[in-house]
């Protein structure tokens, strides 16, 4: 039990980029290192944590600790994996209200901000890509996009409106293949 | 009391984080920026540019920044529990009765990680909205979204280049 809560806490100061990222490293430590975990058992954990919301990371971690140790276990794990990104982001936040009145650091997020923008926007078309296979759904997806960005209605209550639209049009056209 | 605030703030949004840290991140968007006006669209974005190039999932690395900045260090604590308390719910009890009495839950966690591509694709078009405002930050976006689409960088040299290039237009 330390030494898995040790090594996922390894995993988190590691895995830069967020919880994708983290994944193969939690593979590699705890399969092939440790070898206190066999694959199939990870495959099923990763994508128990991928299928429910939450962080994957710590999702993953919930269910590893609760394999070896139940819920003290799940408890332990999580603390580990956010620990390390909880410390250092609450580093950079100190850091950065000092540093963000000068020139050089307001140009570079000049920069930055609109990366994230580009980021976020490819993001959206590849998921649609991935996951949207018919207009209607496209459709109904741009328009709850659009009722949020342009009007003052909550995100939380359009995602469900448009889920229950999705649910019959997804489960239709499933049901056929 | 913008700790407490924070806290069920953050828990609303880990209860829902479907899709991953980028539906995280749309959720965080909605309801720091729009809802609770806590942070400016610019503010936000810095700390998903920090958040990509620092270790830990976008959730926590921006439940602990905001919870900070809004309320010092017990919001950043309590924000960053609030934001992983259900994550427990979920792995424990939810995640059980769902599989329980749907004989296929797939559709359903297909359905929801079909719907949360909305207000993502909002947050999208709304952190655009808000960045992209004169010729110059425009032709910036154009060039770093055909330099992304290239796939020659991962993400964290990608947000390097782009604030790189930010210094360099801003300064010349």
């Amino acid at each position: 039990m330390l030494k898995l809560a040790l090594s996922l806490m390894k995993v988190s100061i590691m895995g830069l980029g967020g919880g994708y990222g983290m994944l193969p490293l939690i593979e590699e430590e705890l399969v092939r290192k440790l070898k206190i975990l066999k694959e199939d058992e990870f495959l099923d954990i990763v994508a128990k944590a991928q299928s429910f919301p939450g962080p994957i990371a710590v999702n993953t971690a919930i269910l590893l600790g609760r394999m070896k140790a139940g819920i003290l276990g799940s408890i332990i794990c999580s603390i580990s994996i956010v620990l390390p990104p909880f410390l250092s982001i609450l580093l950079i936040a100190l850091m950065f209200e000092k540093v963000e009145k000068y020139s050089i650091v307001r140009n570079f997020m000049f920069g930055a901000r609109l990366g994230v923008t580009i980021i976020i926007i490819n993001y959206s078309l590849e998921l649609i890509k991935k996951m949207v296979k018919n207009r209607v759904i496209l459709v109904i997806l741009i328009a709850g996009a659009v009722v949020i960005v342009f009007f003052k209605i909550s995100a939380f209550l359009v995602f469900l409106v448009v889920a229950t639209v999705v649910f019959f049009k997804v489960t239709n056209r499933e049901e056929k293949q | 009391m913008k700790a407490i605030d924070l806290f069920f703030c953050f828990m609303k949004i880990g209860f829902l984080a479907f899709g991953g840290g980028y539906g995280a991140l749309s959720m965080i968007q909605n309801e720091v920026v729009r809802v609770h006006e806590w942070m400016t669209n610019p503010e936000f974005l810095d700390l998903l540019s920090i958040s990509q190039m620092t270790p830990g999932p976008i959730a926590i690395n921006s439940a602990t920044y905001i919870g900070y900045r809004i309320a010092g260090l017990s919001g950043a604590v309590l924000s960053t529990i609030g934001v992983i308390l259900p994550s427990f719910m979920w792995m424990y009890f939810i995640s059980f009765i769902i599989e329980r009495i749907l004989r296929n839950p797939r559709k359903l966690l297909r359905t929801f990680r079909t719907s949360i591509i909305a207000p993502i694709l909002a947050a999208g078009i709304n952190l655009t909205l808000s960045t992209v405002n004169d010729l110059i930050s425009f032709i910036l976006a154009l060039l770093l979204f055909m330099l992304l689409r290239s796939k020659k960088l991962s993400l964290i040299q990608f947000i390097l280049v782009a604030g790189g290039l930010g210094i360099v237009v801003k300064t010349f």
